[in-house]
């Protein structure tokens, strides 16, 4: 019995302490791991924990070496390693529903405004426009490749933090599109519609217009479908 | 010789005809020999009437008071006309000087003056007394003796006897059902007095002969009620009575019927009556009639060998028709509802105040007694604890119905018992005045003043009841740090704030897991400060109110485990829109962004109040725990990590 129990306790420790071995890097590639503020230049060889987020420069690559095999994160795209595994449905189910909890609106604002007014040191748009957008393009560039790679759950919770981390990259309609179809694919057309329904208030372009109209239809057919 | 041939009449004869059960007073002595008293306070009555073929001395019959105090009743009355005068000629007659005859006369008067009850009720469904009753009984008789003097001549004189005597009974009255009663009573069952009257004057007076009543009274429902008494002496009772609502009072209409086995016909008299009855008075008027010749001539010979043993109903007895005036005053509410059991839902927990104002900590059943829609207002006090009666919210409950009703409490504010006490609680109800209706009686446990029920939920209690002590050292430390919020952009206040206030507070403080369980004990703030040092718990509330107290919105983070070990860890409103989260942070892991209720978004940030170095260090490991339960491990989809807002 207690050698049933070290051989537990030993699975656990291997499942949760994952690690991940850098097996090529191309260009610029950097690190951040868990809560640390610094970004670090990583290198072939380097073994990386799941804590850890990858960032590669234009022009710059890495290939992973993860549980599963190797994975590669192209140019200009930035991913959480811990996204680098199989999801089941019933998990991606739990991280929709946290996202509700974490995002539900408070019952009290006690009334006071947010404060919009800059004093000392001026903060101008460009800068939070430039650093913003950037990260939360790359990510959503690594959420790409992860639904590339087969990881479709991952890539969709990854995408949805990124929406929710870096609200400006909510503009950029083909992204949602992409993502948004990703839950039709797993088959989830409530969360999918309304996605769908919440794209139809960007500026959309003659073809993303009816692109996105012909997906609600699709949906609105099979949700009645399924009722 | 004079022959003893009794008449017993029917003894179990009230004047007002009406059933003892009613709602009505008046101490019949005759019917309710055991002082059954249908009044919750005091009851007086007043009993006017008139005989046919007969003078009356006075209308007055009889004035009747009583009251009942707890389970004893009381009563006693005065019967002014409760009285019969048999005025006979003996026989004998005079011729006076004028040629004028005049005859000898003996009169016989027998009077019921005053009587007292006493009763007790040995449940509510068993009441036992007794009654006494004073007489007098005074017998005058003319006669002529020869007075020899210069010359002989006759003297008229007159020989009076008086005796006074009592009588006593008791018995018993017993509702096994709300629709049934029986009762057994004494008739006549001991005399006291009464000595010393010669004994040619002995068949005259009243007769006493003992005997047993029986009695059964059914009220199938309240429009109707009838009842039957018998006497061991062959006498029956017989009545039954039927009542009506009518103009915001009660109509009645009853008729008795009496028989006694020495008068003819069988039934030998009928008594109806009729009464209204409103709020406190009850108005009856009563006829009696007897069915045989009522005789205004009686022979003396006949009353020599009979005699009699009633006052008020016997063979000589005429017709009547009485008034009856009641009144029925209560000096105390009227028991309208009725508190059925009281659950006690949680122990107090003084520090969690307001919880017990919008939860209540008990709960209770009430009944509506009445006929009416009855409003119940509930209100509880623990000894000990409130100054007054905490009322909860009112309740209305149709007629006969029961309903739920909740019992809420506030702490006071000075409340600094620091030890669990186990107090009385008085639960009341009020209908309509501040007179409680009826009241219950429970144990409630009261923790001490830093007693926590273990709910994340309510450790925002333990903050916010320190905020307005402890704003003085929040608003110290930023006037300290000035130079520093002065020059930094004002969207990054909150941020700054709460760095400078947590560096500053950290310097004085040591974590001390707390020996007496973390999950029972929370300091306030300003113990916090003051022991300088606390556990996770301690610490979270005092940042948090230290926060709050210039305005930054926090959060509780509640951690649990599968063993429930608990964490608790403080989440702090940055007011950053996350597209400026980049200005306090490079790292995405160490905020997340949650909307207010207008829909904006804001950064808030996660710090471990237990990681005593510095701002920095405290928000990594907040972060970075947070990222792990709450996030890898779907910790707040699964429930093991809940967010808690303070205000």
């Amino acid at each position: 019995m207690k050698k049933i129990i070290l051989l537990i306790l030993f699975a656990a420790s291997f499942i949760t302490a994952q690690e991940f071995r850098v097996v090529k890097t191309s260009g610029t590639v950097k690190a951040q791991t868990d809560t640390k503020e610094e970004w670090s230049n990583i290198k072939t060889g380097d073994v990386l924990s799941s804590e850890t987020v990858v960032l590669t420069s234009k022009n710059s690559s890495v290939v992973i070496n993860a549980p599963f095999g190797n994975f590669t994160l192209k140019e200009s795209s930035a991913l959480a390693l811990s996204r680098l595994k199989k999801m089941t449905l019933d998990e991606l189910l739990l991280a929709l529903a946290m996202e509700d909890v974490t995002n539900a609106k408070k019952n009290k604002n006690n009334g006071k405004s947010r404060s919009t007014a800059v004093y000392g040191t001026e903060i101008k748009n460009d800068d939070f426009l430039s650093q913003e957008t950037n990260l939360g393009v790359k990510k959503l560039n690594g959420a790409v490749q992860l639904a590339e790679g087969g990881f479709i759950e991952s890539a969709v919770i990854a995408a949805r933090e990124t929406f929710d981390k870096y609200p400006a990259t909510k503009m950029f309609a083909q992204y949602r599109i992409n993502f948004a179809s990703l839950l039709a694919d797993l088959k989830l057309y409530d969360e999918a519609y309304k996605d769908f329904d919440d794209i139809t208030k960007l500026k959309l372009s003659d073809k993303e217009k009816l692109e996105v109209n012909t997906k609600l239809e699709n949906l609105r057919k099979k949700i009645s479908a399924k009722r | 010789m004079t022959m003893a041939s009794y008449v017993f009449p029917q003894s179990s004869f009230g004047l007002s005809g009406k059933q003892i059960l009613g709602s009505s007073f008046s101490a019949e002595y005759e019917v309710n020999p055991f002082n059954y008293l249908p009044i919750k306070d005091w009851g007086l009555s007043l009993k006017l009437g008139a005989e046919f073929n007969k003078s009356n001395t006075s209308n007055l019959y009889s004035v009747s008071i009583a009251k009942k105090i707890s389970k004893h009743g009381f009563s006693a009355r005065y019967t002014p006309e409760y009285q019969s005068d048999f005025l006979f000629r003996n026989g004998e007659s005079i011729i006076l000087s004028d040629s004028v005859q005049q005859n000898l006369e003996s009169r016989f008067s027998y009077k019921e003056l005053f009587g007292f009850g006493y009763s007790f009720d040995f449940s509510p469904s068993l009441t036992g007394g007794f009654s006494f009753r004073y007489f007098s009984e005074e017998f005058s008789a003319e006669s002529l003796n020869p007075v020899i003097s210069d010359t002989i001549y006759i003297l008229r004189e007159t020989t009076t006897e008086k005796i006074n005597t009592w009588r006593g009974d008791f018995g018993f009255i017993f509702k096994p059902y709300d629709k049934l009663a029986v009762s057994l009573s004494s008739i006549n069952l001991f005399s006291i007095g009464g000595n010393g009257l010669p004994e040619n004057l002995k068949p005259y007076e009243l007769k006493k002969p003992q005997a047993a009543q029986f009695g059964v009274y059914f009220t199938p429902s309240k429009n109707f009620g009838s009842e039957f008494i018998y006497e061991t002496t062959g006498g029956i009772k017989a009545g039954s009575e039927t009542s009506i609502n009518l103009f915001g009072g009660r109509l009645t209409m009853g008729l008795n019927v009496y028989h006694d086995k020495f008068q003819q016909p069988y039934v030998s008299s009928i008594q109806p009556y009729t009464s209204f009855s409103a709020g406190l008075f009850d108005v009856s008027v009563t006829g009696l009639k007897y069915f045989s010749k009522r005789n205004t001539n009686y022979f003396f010979s006949k009353f020599s060998s009979e005699g009699i043993s009633g006052v008020i109903n016997n063979r000589y007895s005429s017709d009547k028709v009485m008034l009856t005036i009641s009144f029925v005053l209560n000096t105390f509410k009227e028991k309208e509802v009725q508190l059925l059991y009281v659950k006690i839902l949680r122990d107090i927990y003084p520090a969690l105040a307001d919880d017990y104002i919008d939860e209540p900590f008990a709960k209770g059943k009430v009944v509506n007694l009445t006929d009416k829609v009855i409003v119940v207002k509930p209100e509880s006090k623990i000894s000990k604890f409130n100054f007054e009666p905490v009322q909860s919210e009112a309740v209305t409950i149709m007629p006969h119905d029961t309903a739920e009703v909740n019992f809420y409490t506030i702490t006071p504010a000075s409340y600094s018992n620091n030890k669990a006490e186990i107090l009385a609680s008085d639960f009341y109800l009020l209908t309509g005045d501040d007179e409680s209706d009826d009241q219950f009686q429970k144990p409630v446990l009261v923790q001490g003043i830093n007693a926590w029920d273990g709910n994340v939920n309510r450790l925002k209690y333990f903050i916010k009841k320190d905020i307005s002590a402890i704003g003085d050292t929040a608003k110290n430390i930023l006037r300290e740090n000035k130079t520093l919020l002065d020059t930094i952009p004002g969207m990054l206040s909150n941020f700054y704030k709460a760095k400078v206030i947590f560096n500053k507070i950290v310097k004085n403080l040591v974590y001390a897991s707390d020996p007496r369980a973390s999950a029972d004990y929370v300091q306030f703030p300003t113990q916090t400060l003051k022991v300088k040092g606390g556990d996770c718990d301690d610490l979270s509330v005092l940042y948090c109110a230290l926060l709050e107290s210039i305005g930054i919105e926090t959060a509780l983070v509640d951690y649990r485990t599968s063993t429930d070990e608990r964490h608790v860890n403080v989440l702090v409103n940055t007011a950053l829109p996350p597209e400026r989260a980049y200005l306090i942070t490079g790292n995405d892991k160490k905020y997340f962004v949650r909307a207010d209720e207008k829909g904006n978004l804001e950064t808030w940030i996660f710090i471990e109040a237990t990681a005593l170095t510095d701002f920095n260090k405290s928000w990594e490991a907040g972060a970075s725990k947070f990222q792990k339960e709450a996030i890898d491990n779907y910790g707040i989809a699964k429930g093991s990590v809940f967010i808690v807002d303070v205000d």
